[in-house]
């Protein structure tokens, strides 16, 4: 008797892949039939069991309808790649274009410049609160002065 | 002419139809379900993904009738379907490792109940029923390759040619998958010898 199978061939078996040389060996050698047999038990065992899963009646739908309300999205896995392909896009894209956190100083500055700027914009907005605020232009006041002077006689003159 | 092409299911006998045979659906989806059905339960072990995955399957399979041109059997082209459709659903658990499992997870160690009330003693039972359990528990841990060669071969019967053709691989690493798995099923029931 030739030698035992080996691990391939064993598998190959219980596969149902083998080599037309392995038959004639598993009829002689009882040791492989049952180590061959072993595993093919097994498997059957296990494809029987799940043949053995209850399967819920096939669903009858309008496929047509089913289909157009239904519409193909992308796998959640594909969009959570397509988030990590932006996210890795885009944080080489911020050092390029210098979004880089600022150090202390930095933003001492920045906090600085916007401290003077909101000043400026509050005298500016105390001048032109106080242009407002006079009943007439400044040039034209002593216009008004004079109008005021003469008053009484304009009354007069229309009365 | 219109081309044929040959509905090979195992298990009975092959069945001619036209090339626009995905023409009457209800038909195809009433003879196909139970098969993909158990290829996602198998698969996923939740047979509520599963019932999803099938009828994603068939609704798939519905809007791409018109690219079926019978290069491959009908059954072999709605198992590379189920195939793709299984192997995003995993990839999408995976990223939602925060949510529960699913309650209602298949357990093939019932299947294996049901299974060994047939063997004749209770040695022979309790043996089979066990020998159920471990299978199922490797073919759990197999990659998701493995898995797929692994159902594809001894659950759907499926060649290492259709195998092929359902799952994009070659033959020779069909082939490789298989054998690993075969390997660690072997390794699991030499252990409870």
């Amino acid at each position: 008797m030739s030698e035992h199978l080996t691990e391939r061939q064993i598998l190959e078996g219980a596969a149902g892949t083998g080599t037309a040389a392995r038959p004639s060996h598993l009829e002689q050698c009882a040791r492989c039939a049952t180590e061959v047999e072993r595993l093919s038990g097994a498997v059957r065992g296990f494809a029987a069991a799940v043949h053995l899963v209850p399967v819920p009646p096939a669903p009858r739908l309008e496929w047509a309808e089913a289909v157009r309300f239904h519409p193909v999205r992308p796998p959640a896995w594909r969009l959570a790649l397509a988030a990590l392909a932006l996210v890795l896009v885009a944080i080489p894209l911020m050092f390029r274009f210098n979004f880089s956190p600022r150090n202390g100083n930095e933003i001492a500055a920045i906090h600085q410049q916007q401290l003077e700027r909101s000043r400026a914009d509050a005298a500016l907005l105390e001048q032109v609160e106080s242009a407002v605020s006079r009943p007439v232009p400044q040039p034209i006041e002593p216009l008004v002065q004079l109008v005021a002077w003469g008053s009484n006689t304009n009354s007069g003159v229309t009365e | 002419m219109e081309s044929a092409v040959t509905m090979d299911v195992p298990g009975s006998l092959a069945v001619a139809a036209p090339s626009p045979l995905l023409d009457d659906f209800d038909a195809v989806v009433e003879q196909h379900w139970a098969r993909i059905y158990r290829y996602a339960c198998a698969a996923l072990r939740d047979p509520d993904e599963a019932q999803t995955v099938a009828q994603d399957c068939f609704m798939r399979a519905y809007r791409a009738r018109a690219q079926f041109r019978g290069e491959s059997s009908l059954p072999t082209w709605l198992i590379q379907i189920a195939v793709n459709l299984v192997r995003d659903r995993v990839r999408t658990r995976r990223l939602q490792f925060w949510k529960a499992a699913s309650t209602r997870s298949v357990e093939v160690g019932e299947a294996g109940r049901w299974l060994s009330d047939r063997a004749p003693t209770p040695e022979a039972r309790a043996s089979t029923r066990q020998q159920v359990a471990e299978v199922w528990k490797t073919v759990d841990s197999l990659s998701g390759r493995q898995k797929t060669v692994f159902l594809l071969r001894f659950v759907e019967g499926m060649d290492l040619a259709e195998i092929a053709g359902a799952t994009g691989m070659k033959e020779g690493t069909v082939k490789t998958h298989l054998f690993r798995a075969l390997s660690a099923v072997r390794q699991r029931v030499g252990a409870i010898r």
